[in-house]
């Protein structure tokens, strides 16, 4: 069967700026994160290191900027993207003004798609038929072994863009225990099986900063990405 | 799994002159080299590469109309065009045909009203593109010199290649502009804004 975006949800979605090491982090990351928390007052840290400063919010973003790049992270974004990319905006150019940035070495845009399967075998089993990846039945290896998981990954590139596929089927277990105290809260035990599909958009090629529209730039890659997903899922 | 690195290459004259890649095994130093030492086609296995050459082209980066603004769509068509026209200015003027630079940068100064309709990309775009036409329309016909052609091609390349610049810097450019001998000041004001509405 083939498969096309809107079999997909859309859970995760990334923007990332590379540059030179940027050496003024060390001076600035307490600027980063002022100016971070003056857009977004519920910003809370989670990390904050010699070479990188991460913060989330409201467990939906993730935040994340280091000597030698910045990205940031939304979970369950609405498929507009409209918040998010106002955030992306904001936080390059903290970074940009802050770091004294003014060449990018790369520019990356990577929306996550998920497939939600009962079981990972279904799962698998549409991803090799997709493919069409040949597998072996029988006893080999001294077992009678079956495909469990399988991934496909792409690399497409042109002179100055490129993109990495990946097309993945996986099984996840989320467990949490609670403290023996506190019993009002039920032990939790989700399982998720499905197809992965990401595509990292990115650049090849410096960036000059005065050429960088970030809204722009993330609307162009999410367009061509919605438009042409289907060549790598179609059967 | 082997990969490879892009390296400095230096010339000459110790001067860093773009990137040469080696393979890069365990245990294996990445030393730069000069071109000359460079022979042959070396093949790669490929994992990540750390590209800072040449720039890329504002058309690579917004290559699909439909999802950008028109703004930015139509200005690299016009910018495109006008770099174009700057570069045949030039180029006929240093073959001693004035009246056809003449032409050609009266071609280009057509484009500049619908250009300063883009200038929501930016106070710097809109101010370079604003000083050029006063520039060129203060000269009241006269045909632009070699200095000023010149000042032109740069600033419409700058343009094309940085459309986001901010403020400040097209206060570089406009200077650079008036040092070339343009005289910049509004003395129609209401020319232009007739122009743009056209």
């Amino acid at each position: 069967m083939s498969l096309n975006l809107s079999h997909f949800s859309l859970v995760k979605v990334s923007f990332e700026i590379r540059y030179d090491n940027a050496y003024l982090f060390w001076d600035k990351a307490g600027h980063i994160g002022e100016a971070s928390k003056s857009l977004w007052p519920k910003i809370k840290i989670v990390s904050g290191e010699p070479g990188k400063v991460a913060f989330k919010i409201e467990n939906k973003y993730l935040i994340q900027v280091e000597l030698g790049k910045a990205f940031i992270i939304a979970y369950k974004p609405h498929s507009s993207l409209k918040d998010y990319i106002e955030m992306a905006e904001n936080l390059e150019a903290i970074v940009r003004k802050e770091l004294g940035i003014s060449i990018y070495t790369r520019l990356g845009f990577r929306p996550f798609y998920y497939k939600k399967y009962a079981k990972s075998e279904d799962a698998t089993k549409d991803l090799l038929d997709i493919k069409k990846t040949h597998y072996p039945t029988g006893k080999h290896f001294n077992i009678e072994g079956k495909p469990t998981k399988a991934n496909h990954i792409l690399r497409w590139e042109a002179d100055k863009i490129g993109l990495l596929i990946q097309l993945t089927s996986e099984g996840q277990k989320y467990e949490f225990e609670p403290p023996m105290e506190a019993d009002e809260i039920t032990p939790i035990s989700i399982e998720r099986n499905g197809i992965l599909f990401n595509i990292d958009y990115y650049t090849l090629g410096s960036i000059n900063v005065n050429q960088l529209n970030v809204t722009d730039w993330i609307k162009n890659a999410y367009h061509l990405i919605k438009r042409d997903s289907k060549v790598f899922l179609e059967k | 799994m082997t990969g490879f690195r892009d390296i400095p290459v230096f010339d000459s004259a110790g001067q860093r002159d773009g990137f040469a890649r080696q393979y890069d095994t365990a245990g294996g130093v990445s030393l730069p080299i000069s071109k000359e030492e460079i022979s042959g086609k070396i093949e790669f296995v490929e994992t990540e590469s750390i590209n800072i050459g040449e720039n890329i082209k504002i058309q690579d980066l917004y290559s699909d109309p439909k999802a950008v603004r028109p703004e930015i769509s139509n200005a690299i068509i016009l910018l495109t065009e006008a770099n174009d026209l700057a570069n045949e200015a030039l180029s006929l003027f240093k073959a001693d045909d004035i009246f056809n630079a003449d032409d050609a940068v009266n071609r280009l100064l057509a484009l500049l009203p619908e250009l300063f309709c883009c200038r929501e990309l930016g106070d710097g775009f809109g101010a370079m593109v604003n000083a050029l036409f006063q520039g060129i329309k203060n000269l009241e016909g006269e045909p632009l010199n070699e200095m000023q052609i010149q000042a032109t091609k740069l600033l419409i390349n700058r343009l094309l290649n940085e459309p986001f610049l901010p403020f400040e810097s097209a206060l570089e450019e406009i200077e650079k502009l008036e040092e070339s001998g343009f005289s910049i000041d509004a003395k129609n004001l209401s020319l232009i804004e007739k122009m743009s509405d056209e």
